[in-house]
């Protein structure tokens, strides 16, 4: 039997599969229609399209935007809450943050009606002692209440149970017992961390979600075992590890950023082994440009992110900034004469302009096309026939060109230098904001267009190089395949850390650690390694933000022995003056929370089993083509980029063509294909 | 324009004999309470703009669902129109 593994990554026009024969080191790709509704139609047809057989294949893992777009379209299920009495808006009124800063209107609406947030009597105080024991007769009529509404989910959020769960604990087993199904979310189970709105946002976003998402997900692992699969099913989360389906259908929460989670693992993992280990990755699609640092090989975590406005999910994610900037954004001039890019987009469907489907307003494609630097006669992705270039530059000149007394080709040049800069500032956002050099970054664009910007993003912000990786458009199925399995946990201290609990602490340590690591056992997949690590959220006492104290904890064949009061106050000083630069002398240091995390590390792959095997450069030119560039016509040399041999130098103005995505070699630049087959573009300094 | 006023703020204090409700709250200076003695605050409302009854059913009955308005004060503001709507 041989060894697969699939990354399987659902996006909004393709299903991206990457196969990888574990035992060989072989990998394939493949790339089919997205089917809807349903997406295992595509699911298993692009599986199929590399794999006869799905008893020979022991993981699938994938990337997933279903909970992503259920909370951004807020498509998530009918659900109710149950709280602490006096609790019932928590969640509407959050911490009074605003949907804009300026101005009088703006609104909010929770993703549960107020009329499906019931109060039951019971109360723990905030050290965990009970004043008022949970009315369970109360928590049965609020439950069948929800039930006779039809509610499919249920949320379960009472004061201060991350400092002691029993009223909670005691009321969800009560729900549980007469609860249709098992969608009962449990914010103390979901985040035992003091904060009561993020914990009770945290765990409402579960609820909603969870009908839709492990709904998807069984419908998923059904398709696949009735097509033979015996082997193992896993997820994706927003932190870049993988977990089993199971717990992703009972946590759908931690999927919120699970696709694009996927691309930046990958997109770190190609980097690293093409010698570039600082990369900031830019995603572009049709609506959005989503832009993550990876610093020394380790992509970026928060502890915390707003999906959308009031929507704030709290667990580790890996931090990606979004701004709508995408191929499908409109341009646009407004009243006092200034060029815009976006936010409104034509997406996919109708489109820009070029494609004919009766979008009448300029976009940053409609520019690209205009300009050259995409091919009409084959537009990537194999729906259309061709791009119409003439309505693409009507469209320019009506709408930005005459407005600014400009002809159609200097608007397209505007738009495009619009849309740069807005992209260059993300990149500056993610960097040079956050104390990083992007002197020392390299420039990673995946995704369909991202690649057409590289050399303006170079330009423009000051980066080293650009990495193109040879397949950029399955770079997020690629990442399924390669993400390690890791499951987070967080406990609230909320203690001193003179005469801290250490066998309290050490408890919950090694809590964390038995369940992570039984985790693992359970998992059917092989890991090189297994790690843990430990970060405590540390202040002095009377101090609202903390530092993140890495501690040194020694795990020996599951046993943790934990760190020493001393150990602790060292670690801490250290991060503190690391952060600040100073230490308080008589401040009283305080643990807020502790946060443990156990990875068990998946097997590398070569990446160089991708690379180009043969080919010449002669052999893989196909013609040229004019595109402008500044001011003017370059005739400009078309590759075929997958035909390009190893070590090829292609100097600028140049187009390098490949299904699913065009690179741009500007004039000023030179690529170079290097031994896994990306093209690395840099300044071309004779 | 036909609206109607709005509830107006009120203060409230809990002592050993009962509940003391101040008119001029903002002026109160010494108050002591014991422990499990409270103080109470009802904040005002917006007052209204135009005729309550021209406002559509359909929101009078969400607010009632949604518990900002009681179904006899809704009645007795709106008129019975709401209680046609299921919401």
């Amino acid at each position: 039997m041989s060894n697969r593994m699939i990354g399987v990554d659902v996006g909004g026009t393709f299903t991206d599969i990457f196969v990888l024969d574990e035992t060989s080191g072989v990998a394939e790709v493949a790339k089919v229609p997205t089917t809807r509704p349903d997406q295992s139609g595509g699911f298993l047809s692009g599986i199929g399209s590399r794999v006869d057989d799905l008893s020979s294949v022991s993981v699938v893992v994938h990337g997933t935007t279903a909970g992503t777009n259920a909370l951004l379209e807020r498509k998530g299920a009918k659900i109710g809450v149950i709280t602490t009495q006096g609790l019932r808006d928590v969640l509407e009124m959050r911490r009074r943050d605003r949907p804009r800063t300026w101005g009088l209107r703006g609104d909010f609406e929770p993703v549960v009606d107020r009329a499906h947030r019931l109060e039951v009597p019971e109360r723990t105080l905030a050290d965990g002692t009970i004043r008022t024991p949970v009315d369970l007769d109360a928590v049965r009529v609020a439950a069948r209440q929800l039930i006779d509404a039809d509610c499919l989910a249920v949320a379960v959020l009472f004061a201060n149970a991350y400092a002691n769960d029993e009223n909670e604990a005691k009321a969800v087993a009560a729900v549980r017992e007469i609860w249709p199904n098992a969608h009962v979310s449990s914010s103390s189970e979901i985040l035992p961390e003091i904060r009561e709105f993020e914990r009770f946002s945290t765990a409402a976003l579960n609820a909603y979600l969870q009908p839709e998402v492990s709904g998807y997900l069984n419908r998923l692992e059904t398709a696949l075992k009735d097509g033979g699969f015996a082997g193992e099913f896993m997820i994706v989360q927003s932190n870049g590890g993988v977990m089993g389906v199971d717990t992703a259908a009972r946590l759908p929460v931690r999927t919120a950023l699970s696709g694009p989670a996927a691309g930046v693992i990958a997109a770190g993992y190609i980097a690293k082994a093409a010698g570039f280990p600082d990369v900031i990755t830019g995603d572009m699609g049709g609506t959005s440009f989503d832009v993550a640092l990876i610093a020394k090989g380790e992509s970026t975590l928060s502890p915390q992110t707003s999906i959308d406005f009031g929507m704030v999910v709290r667990s580790p994610m890996i931090e990606i900034t979004t701004i709508g900037a995408g191929g499908g954004s409109i341009a646009w001039v407004d009243k006092g004469g200034l060029l815009n890019i976006g936010p409104e987009s034509a997406g996919s469907t109708p489109g820009p302009v070029a494609y004919g489907l009766g979008n009448t307003r300029p976009t940053v494609t409609d520019a690209n096309v205009v300009l050259g630097r995409i091919d009409p006669d084959n537009p990537i992705g194999g729906k259309l026939e061709r791009l119409d270039v003439e309505a693409a530059k009507a469209a320019i000149l009506e709408h930005v060109g005459d407005p600014l007394g400009l002809d159609a080709l200097a608007a397209a040049e505007a738009i495009l230098r619009v849309a740069n800069s807005r992209m260059a500032g993300a990149l500056r956002l993610v960097s040079i904001e956050r104390g990083f050099d992007p002197k020392r970054f390299a420039f990673m664009p995946f995704g369909g267009g991202g690649a057409l910007h590289s050399g303006a993003m170079l330009a423009d912000v000051g980066l080293a190089r650009a990495i193109v990786p040879r397949y950029p458009g399955v770079t997020s199925a690629m990442g399924c395949v390669i993400a390690d399995m890791r499951q987070d946990f967080v406990q609230t201290i909320n203690a001193g850390l003179d005469g801290i609990d250490a066998a309290l602490l050490g408890a919950h340590m090694q809590r964390h650690v038995s369940d992570g690591l039984a985790m693992l056992d359970a998992a059917r997949t092989s890991f090189e390694a297994r790690e843990t690590a430990f970060i405590l959220d540390m202040a002095y006492l009377g101090q609202t933000h903390t530092v993140s104290v890495d501690v040194p904890v020694e795990v020996e064949n599951g046993t943790v022995t934990p760190p020493s009061e001393a150990q602790i106050g060292a670690a801490f000083d250290a991060a503190y003056m690391a952060t600040y630069g100073r230490l308080l002398e008589n401040g009283v240091r305080w643990v807020m929370n502790l946060r443990s995390a156990v990875t068990g590390k998946r097997p590398r792959f070569d990446l160089s089993t991708l690379a180009p095997r043969g080919g010449s450069l002669d052999g893989a030119l196909k013609g040229t083509r004019p595109v402008h560039f500044g001011d003017t016509w370059h005739e400009t040399k078309l590759y075929d980029r997958l035909a390009l041999p190893i070590g090829a130098e292609i100097p600028g103005p140049a187009i390098l063509e490949q299904p699913d995505t065009t690179v741009l070699i500007e004039p000023d630049l030179i690529g170079r294909i290097d031994a896994f087959g990306n093209t690395i573009i840099e300044r071309n300094t004779p | 324009m036909d609206g109607q006023s709005a509830a107006l703020n009120v203060f409230s204090y809990e002592q050993e004999d009962g509940w003391h409700h101040p008119p001029m709250a903002s002026k109160m200076v010494g108050i002591k309470l014991k422990q499990g003695q409270s103080v109470r605050l009802d904040t005002p409302g917006g007052g209204g703009y135009g005729a309550p009854s021209e406002r559509v059913p359909e929101a009078v009955a969400r607010d009632v669902a949604a518990g900002f308005i009681s179904a006899e004060q809704a009645t007795k503001d709106y008129g019975p129109a709401w209680q046609e709507i299921r919401t």
